[in-house]
């Protein structure tokens, strides 16, 4: 599986979650992680927002077509060996991963919140992770003026 | 003798243009004086519109998460809150003006019509759900 984490700055414990639960399954060809721009930090919290795009593997198929609609032709199609919808009841079946908190048919979007309280401090700060994974060549959602 | 004839009627069309001219620019002075005082009694109500997307609030087209909004003291705005956040529902709460809008769906919205408090102050507006991560301030200016 090709992972380009180019534009990526590896924060979010659950996207590595998830990369590796991609990298476990055969359909998937390569996957792509981006920071979101919507991810932002304060004093009471760390708001991690990740996008994650993958590209399924595709196989080749032979249909049978007619050519002006009277000459038969066999063409070849390649198809993708998974949907969106396919991805999320696998994920769904891992138990690292879960079913995700939201999807419609061009998005999983995944939401894991803790408090997190590092040594010697009291109160400490929310970690929100939010999670994205869209099919390749799908444009993400809410950009940035809309 | 036709001379003498058309002299008085020239002097009669020439007092009657001064006076219209007159009374023309009395209407404009008057006019040009009082147009400021009614202008300033109409209370215009200006529209904001905050988008939620990406756990954050955000002005319309505006790219800046948990904007401070600026109001002034007595107006009346009307607030349009857009939930564009995927799976998510938000909602306004403006604890010192009362407002605790419900919570909203992916793309649904809603409007509310504020009068600024008469004094000039910082309102905290959060999501209430989401309240540690999306919360922002009116902040109530004296009026000009």
């Amino acid at each position: 599986m090709d992972l380009d984490t180019t534009n990526w700055s590896g924060e979010g414990a659950f996207t590595q979650v998830l990369i590796e639960a991609f990298q476990e399954l055969s359909s998937i060809a390569g996957v792509r992680v981006e920071d979101a721009s919507s991810a932002r930090s304060d004093v009471e919290y760390n708001f991690v927002s990740n996008e994650v795009f993958v590209r399924f593997r595709t196989r080749d198929q032979t249909v049978r077509a007619k050519m002006l609609g009277i000459i038969p032709v066999i063409r070849t199609v390649s198809e993708a060996v998974m949907k969106l919808p396919d991805l999320e009841r696998t994920l769904g079946d891992i138990a690292e991963v879960g079913p995700p908190d939201y999807a419609d048919e061009g998005m999983l979007q995944y939401l894991r919140t803790e408090r997190v309280v590092p040594p010697y401090q009291t109160r400490g700060y929310k970690l929100v992770e939010l999670v994205r994974v869209y099919e390749v060549g799908t444009a993400p959602r809410a950009p940035e003026g809309s | 003798m036709a001379v003498d004839q058309c002299k008085p009627r020239v002097g009669r069309w020439g007092r009657g243009a001064v006076i219209a001219v007159a009374t023309l620019a009395l209407g404009a002075v008057s006019l040009f004086l009082l147009l400021p005082l009614t202008a300033s009694t109409r209370t215009a109500v200006r529209d904001i519109t905050l988008v939620v997307r990406g756990m954050a609030f955000y002005l319309d087209g505006g790219s800046e998460p948990n904007p401070t909004i600026q109001v002034r003291t007595g107006e009346t705005v009307q607030l349009t809150l857009l939930n564009r956040d995927p799976g998510l529902k938000h909602n306004l709460t403006i604890e010192a003006l009362g407002l605790d809008m419900p919570h909203l769906e992916t793309d649904a919205s809603m409007k509310v019509r504020l009068r600024a408090p008469s004094r000039p102050g910082r309102l905290p507006y959060v999501c209430a759900p989401h309240s540690e991560m999306m919360h922002g301030v009116i902040e109530v200016v004296g009026s000009r």
